[in-house]
């Protein structure tokens, strides 16, 4: 008799465990991957000019209105875009791609590309960080798919991997007819 | 940045001492435990690589080396070096290889210890099981060496609230008095099923507990202080969870400390030590976990992810039930030999562990019952306060009712005339302030309560301390004054700590006064009697924030200048957050307490003034019960320590 005294604490301990249990399995979110989304997405991209990288002239994005292209955030000093530049340029036969050279300096950048490849039909350069301010930018590298009409279509944040690029890019790429 | 190479070094020496751990479980079944010189070394060396691995994860973040995730999210370039430090565990990955660095460091030094050859093997392969749950939590859902994605150039910055000297220390200390524990922990698993629970395997545990209770005391202690001058809401306690998961153990923990005593003086509780032993740690594991679980949100939350939820429950179901099953079976062979005497010393301590043990449960239900109610109909609902007050200030009554009688009984009996000499005085004097109270002053009953019982209990130790020394009996007998023995000294000092905390935190409950008053500059406004005016506000430029200082000078009723304030509010752009740095003007009798709000110079700004009489004996009290806790480790209980009812 004196020993189902001893399994009180085991019981009711197992109740409690079980109902966190339950509670944990009826949270919504649970098997959900939730993704950072961009405040940006479908809407038109911030208007502004970009020095180019050799500071020899300013590039207007708006001047792209008409065709779609790529705007890709990214850094010599960055070590996931030396592993996304090849998805990029792969990327680079299918859509124009804009780089954006994040807090880099001009001989660092033109280094990264002669290792790397250059991908880029032109390269902007954002040496403070204020572009990167201006879209949102979480950190580098970071991409943007801009339609014909300058409305931002998607976002990804980090580097484009075999992954990212099948299922998510070249996808968008087919709906805006590419 | 640091070489990639170092950084895949630490992280494979993390992997090494799981695998490491996994032999030192599995030496048990394998029957190495024949060859003794092995079981020592293995623990030492789970030790040494998770040290390593610890240290690389330190040394990324001293070094702002942002391919690691981790670092990118919680560090910032912008940041003072001992914030970078603390950084590393500021965040659920790092603090949770901080936690397993302190249960791998028990695990190798009690590899030491004299041990019986059988009740080794099983207390290192109980370790050993620990290690292998906890590390593969690490390494499998929240691995601090996972790199990053995205290179964010100067980081993410560290919670702004988290960057103060304080915090840097209290996760250290919390997390050594929790972790602590283990040792009990294993210790009762470890002599449930080799059967060798005696006065020896008390007097060998002792000190481990008693190392965690101080730690433990001395942690909540410092983020309780933390969360007064800090957050700036004038509290010192929240009835947060992730407060309440600290204060579980710690009631566990403080009953476990008299119980194990009874059993290594009078080897008896066997079966409820034991429980206590294994309930401690489980709620150290509970509370550390379920608020990493994501299911109870708290200002201590953790980002958390769901799925990580589930994995930590199982470990939980392992380590919390297995121990529980074990116990379930095989205490019935640790039942106690004799009949315990109601008019004892045991009988007093029993009452107080059930007391404690129960308030803990309390605790646990405040903490537990809005998730179960929305799990039940879905409301939400938040148990505060008013709940914890009701139904623990019953029982910290009777608590203090109880220790002020435990110590001046002698063990196995006492006659019933000889304990009414005793406490007739007392009874007398604490019955005289109260009534005293309640005819000339207006406070409310319950801090009468709490202030009569604080003298009933200040008065008994010292009367304990005039018996035990022999000062009373000196002049007449010619006896010689004796020495009180470091275990006497360690009692008197601790209760004396709980007794001037229960009066710090009576009085700050009942007897603090707030104002929150919108001023110009140039305005004044009163507090009680005293008053304040609003002379100045400045801004400031700070390494990493920027802040706004408010001038307030502190009038007593005369018009005589106390002191001026200087209340600020930091803006952290980066985080995007502020911080309110409180002003505190302490005198001996309490503090007076200013934040400054929002406002500017048309509408004027907000302030918050409090005056909060003895609040600081609520942490002065709990530094001398940690004090108590250290002189206690001295003690060596022998037979010869029993205390005769004849004596006298």
């Amino acid at each position: 008799m004196k020993k189902i005294f001893f399994f009180v604490p085991l019981i009711s301990i197992f109740i409690l465990l079980l109902l966190i249990g339950i509670s944990l399995l009826k949270q919504d979110n649970i098997f959900q991957n939730n993704k950072v989304k961009s405040v940006l997405i479908k809407k038109q991209f911030p208007r502004e000019q970009i020095l180019s990288l050799n500071n020899q002239k300013l590039i207007n994005l708006q001047d792209n209105l008409g065709t779609p292209f790529l705007l890709n955030f990214f850094s010599s000093w960055c070590e996931p875009c030396k592993y996304e530049a090849e998805y990029l340029e792969v990327l680079s036969n299918k859509i124009m791609i804009i780089g954006i050279a994040y807090k880099d300096k001009e001989t660092d950048v033109y280094g990264f590309l002669n290792n790397f490849g250059n991908p880029y039909k032109k390269i902007g350069s954002d040496a403070n960080g204020e572009t990167a301010i201006n879209w949102g930018v979480y950190g580098v590298p970071e991409t943007f798919l801009i339609d014909k009409d300058g409305i931002i279509i998607l976002r990804h944040a980090g580097p484009i991997t075999k992954d990212v690029m099948i299922n998510e890019i070249l996808p968008k790429l087919k709906e805006i007819n590419l | 940045m640091i070489n990639s190479f170092i950084i895949e070094l630490g992280h494979i020496s993390l992997i090494s001492a799981l695998v490491l751990s996994i032999f030192q479980f599995s030496m048990v079944f394998i029957k190495i435990d024949t060859k003794y010189s092995f079981i020592p070394i293995i623990p030492k060396l789970v030790f040494l690589t998770t040290a390593f691995s610890f240290f690389v994860l330190v040394l990324s973040f001293i070094l702002s080396d942002f391919s690691l995730d981790l670092v990118s999210k919680f560090s910032h370039t912008s940041k003072p070096l001992i914030y970078k430090i603390s950084g590393a565990w500021a965040n659920h990955e790092g603090s949770l290889l901080l936690w397993i660095l302190i249960l791998v460091s028990f695990g190798a030094v009690t590899s030491n210890l004299n041990l019986s050859n059988k009740f080794h093997s099983i207390l290192s392969s109980t370790q050993g099981l620990l290690n292998t749950l906890f590390l593969s939590l690490c390494l499998f859902t929240s691995n601090p060496f996972n790199r990053s994605d995205v290179i964010p150039p100067d980081g993410l910055g560290l919670n702004p609230v988290l960057q103060d000297l304080l915090l840097a220390f209290h996760p250290p200390t919390l997390y050594f008095g929790y972790v602590g524990l283990s040792v009990a922990f294993c210790f009762a698993i470890a002599g449930l099923i080799s059967g060798e629970i005696d006065r020896k395997w008390a007097s060998t545990v002792r000190p481990w507990i008693v190392i965690s209770w101080i730690t433990l005391t001395i942690g909540i202690s410092l983020g309780s202080y933390w969360a007064y001058y800090e957050l700036g809401w004038g509290g010192w306690w929240f009835w947060d969870p992730v407060e309440n998961a600290a204060l579980m153990p710690w009631l566990i923990a403080t009953a476990l400390l008299h119980s194990i005593i009874v059993l290594e003086t009078r080897n008896e509780l066997k079966s409820w030590t034991l429980l206590l032993c294994i309930l401690g740690f489980s709620f150290s594991l509970l509370g550390t976990f379920i608020v990493r679980s994501g299911i109870i949100t708290s200002v201590h939350s953790f980002a958390s992810d769901p799925k990580r939820g589930l994995i930590i429950l199982f470990i939980l179901v392992l380590s919390i039930l297995i121990p529980l099953g074990i116990f379930a079976l095989k205490a019935d062979k640790f039942g106690t030999n004799s009949k315990i005497n109601f008019l004892s010393r045991e009988m007093s301590l029993v009452i107080n562990n059930f007391i404690l043990v129960i308030s803990s449960f309390v605790v646990l239900i405040g903490t537990m019952y809005p998730l179960l109610l929305e799990l039940i109909n879905g409301t939400q609902i938040t148990v505060g306060k008013p709940y914890f007050l009701m139904t623990l200030s019953p029982l910290m009554i009777l608590t203090l009712f109880f220790m002020g009688i435990g110590p001046l009984l002698y063990w196995k009996r006492n006659y019933l005339s000889k304990v009414i000499n005793i406490f007739i005085i007392p009874i007398i004097i604490s019955s005289i302030i109260f009534i005293c109270f309640i005819l000339f002053s207006n406070f409310p009953l319950v801090s009468l309560i709490g202030f009569s019982l604080s003298a009933w209990l200040i008065f008994n130790i010292l009367y304990s301390i005039i018996k035990d020394t022999n000062l009373l009996t000196v002049f007449r007998k010619n006896k010689n004054v004796k020495l009180l023995t470091s275990h006497q000294l360690a009692v008197c000092i601790a209760h004396i700590g709980v007794a001037i905390f229960s009066i710090g935190a009576v009085t700050e409950n009942y007897f603090n006064t707030e104002i929150i008053k919108q001023v110009k500059l140039g305005e004044k406004f009163e507090l009680g009697d005293d008053y304040f005016i609003f002379e100045d506000i400045k801004q400031n430029l700070g390494p990493n924030y920027i802040s706004e200082i408010g001038k307030l000078v502190y009038y007593d009723k005369n018009g005589n200048i106390i002191s001026t304030l200087y209340p600020e509010k930091r803006l952290f752009p980066i985080e995007r957050q502020s911080t309110t740095e409180v002003a505190i003007y302490r005198k001996f009798f309490g503090d007076v307490y200013a934040v400054i709000g929002d406002g500017d110079n048309d509408k004027g700004y907000t302030f918050r003034v409090y005056s909060k009489p003895l609040v600081s004996l609520i942490w002065i009290g709990s530094l001398i019960m940690a004090l108590g806790g250290m002189l206690s480790l001295k003690t060596k209980f022998k037979k010869k320590n029993f205390r005769k009812i004849n004596e006298i």
